[in-house]
């Protein structure tokens, strides 16, 4: 079978898949099956696993299915289910520790999902806050598709004439915040 | 007096400037004083799903600023609301991820301790200003006009941490808009996701949650949704523009911020409330006040 995923470059410590989903693991383990999740899900309907499938994927040690599945990906994090959860289980959290698990071993299956904030992110190392006409940019040259930028044109035009966004050339800014991104990637390696 | 240190985030500066002028606008009537730190960056919302660590930094950061100042933070946003506050509580629960955190604040003269509240505007209208100070400066309230309140998850859920409003039949915004003169009706979508941590994820599923709570609040009568977040504003505001291009929604359901609603009410003009802003024509609300 071909491997779900290819080992990239890893933007945090260089620790694989399985291990990454040690903590996500323990931190079920009361799960019951009860699907509570799965029926508070806004978008269970467009998951290929429901949560509550995927919960039990996860305990009985199926990676590989995990990060082949885009379940995690569509949690738009409403926190519905950690709030249903009779178990109390805090699973936004877990959905977000998957997300977090695919973007530091970059996933390639789920790479574009996450090019969106990671643009948006970008700039605001840059700049310290989000420059619109630089993220937007940031972003389409990240999905490497031409057609993408031309079906927002027709928003973008309105924008301007709203002055809602500006023409700024994108730049290196005062890398403001690249202390923090540092500082998080060796908390990360630490742990 | 009340006074907060303003935390604005990323999104109100770069794309719903309105919310910022009808806030101002709004709050100094009532005698609110916002400072204003420069400092602040970037609450770190967008990285909470892929770099947790850089989050909470940033999140770190705007709070330890407020608290150098003495200062409790006012939040106009749901997300960096959940976001300041979620990393508070990891913050309090975690000491030694805390020590790390300071022993880095620390080169920026900066130290977290946890001092500083977080409190969002809705917070702010309901229990600080409380109704009867509200009432008092109504100059010219809302007839006959049918608003869908929304909530934002990011500050009702988790509920234990946020300490916004009951999870499962919040009120305040219900009551906020009444206060306005305007009918908050009830509509069985109230409380789902607007759609938009998903844009840029999955565009067409965004737009599809974004769709079945339009043609929701639609049938309940509403002729406004009302929001409190500027994200999901943008949603039914900027997206829904692009939704109608595209053909997938025919709700034509304006979205209201609830500040520039307010704001009518008192007697302050559209323009100073940023009305014009709005991609999705609100102007005409005015005919809905009462003569």
């Amino acid at each position: 079978m071909k491997p779900a995923f290819e080992a990239g470059r890893p933007h945090g410590a260089s620790k694989n898949l399985e291990e990454r989903l040690e903590p996500v693991r323990k931190m079920l383990l009361p799960c019951m099956q009860c699907g509570t999740c799965s029926g508070s899900c806004p978008n269970a309907w467009a998951m290929d696993f429901s949560p509550r499938h995927l919960w039990r994927l996860l305990l009985t040690r199926n990676g590989e299915e995990i990060f082949k599945s885009r379940t995690f990906v569509l949690c738009s994090t409403c926190y519905s289910c950690t709030l249903r959860c009779p178990r109390g289980l805090p699973l936004t959290d877990a959905m977000s520790m998957l997300k977090q698990a695919a973007a530091a071993e970059n996933v390639r299956m789920h790479r574009r999902s996450v090019g969106f904030y990671k643009s948006f992110m970008e700039s605001v190392r840059r700049h310290g806050r989000v420059r619109e006409m630089e993220f937007m940019t940031l972003y389409f040259l990240s999905m490497k598709n031409p057609a993408i930028p031309l079906r927002f044109t027709p928003l973008g035009m309105r924008l301007m004439a709203k002055r809602k966004v500006s023409f700024e050339i994108p730049s290196r800014g005062m890398g403001r915040l690249d202390a923090f991104f540092r500082k998080a990637k060796a908390v990360e390696d630490q742990s | 007096m009340m006074k907060y240190a303003f935390f604005l985030g990323c999104n109100i500066p770069a794309r719903v400037q309105q919310y910022e002028r009808s806030a101002r606008a709004v709050l100094a009537r009532f005698q609110v004083e916002l400072v204003d730190i420069r400092a602040f960056n970037c609450c770190g919302y967008p990285l909470r799903n892929s770099d947790r660590n850089t989050y909470l930094l940033f999140s770190a950061k705007a709070l330890a600023l407020a608290e150098r100042e003495d200062l409790d933070i006012l939040t106009l946003c749901q997300c960096c609301y959940g976001s300041l506050k979620m990393a508070a509580h990891i913050l309090a629960n975690n000491a030694e991820l805390k020590n790390e955190v300071n022993a880095f604040l620390g080169k920026k003269n900066l130290h977290y301790q946890g001092k500083a509240r977080v409190t969002h505007l809705l917070t702010l209208l309901h229990r600080d200003i409380g109704e009867a100070a509200i009432r008092e400066k109504l100059k010219t309230p809302f007839a006959n006009v049918k608003i869908a309140p929304h909530y934002g998850c990011h500050a009702l859920r988790p509920s234990d941490i946020m300490q916004f409003d009951d999870p499962v039949s919040p009120a305040i915004l219900d009551t906020l808009v009444s206060l306005t003169g305007a009918k908050s009706v009830d509509w069985s979508q109230k409380l789902e996701c607007c759609g938009a941590p998903l844009m840029g994820v999955n565009d067409d599923l965004s737009m599809r949650l974004t769709a079945k709570k339009l043609a929701n609040a639609k049938a309940s009568g509403a002729d406004y949704l009302s929001v409190a977040c500027p994200w999901c504003h943008i949603q039914f505001d900027d997206v829904q523009k692009e939704m109608e291009e595209e053909g997938r929604t025919e709700a034509d359901l304006p979205s209201i911020l609830y500040i520039q609603l307010l704001g009518l009410a008192m007697g302050i003009s559209g323009r100073r409330l940023g009305l014009p802003q709005n991609k999705k024509d609100i102007c005409d609300i005015n005919t809905f006040i009462a003569q």
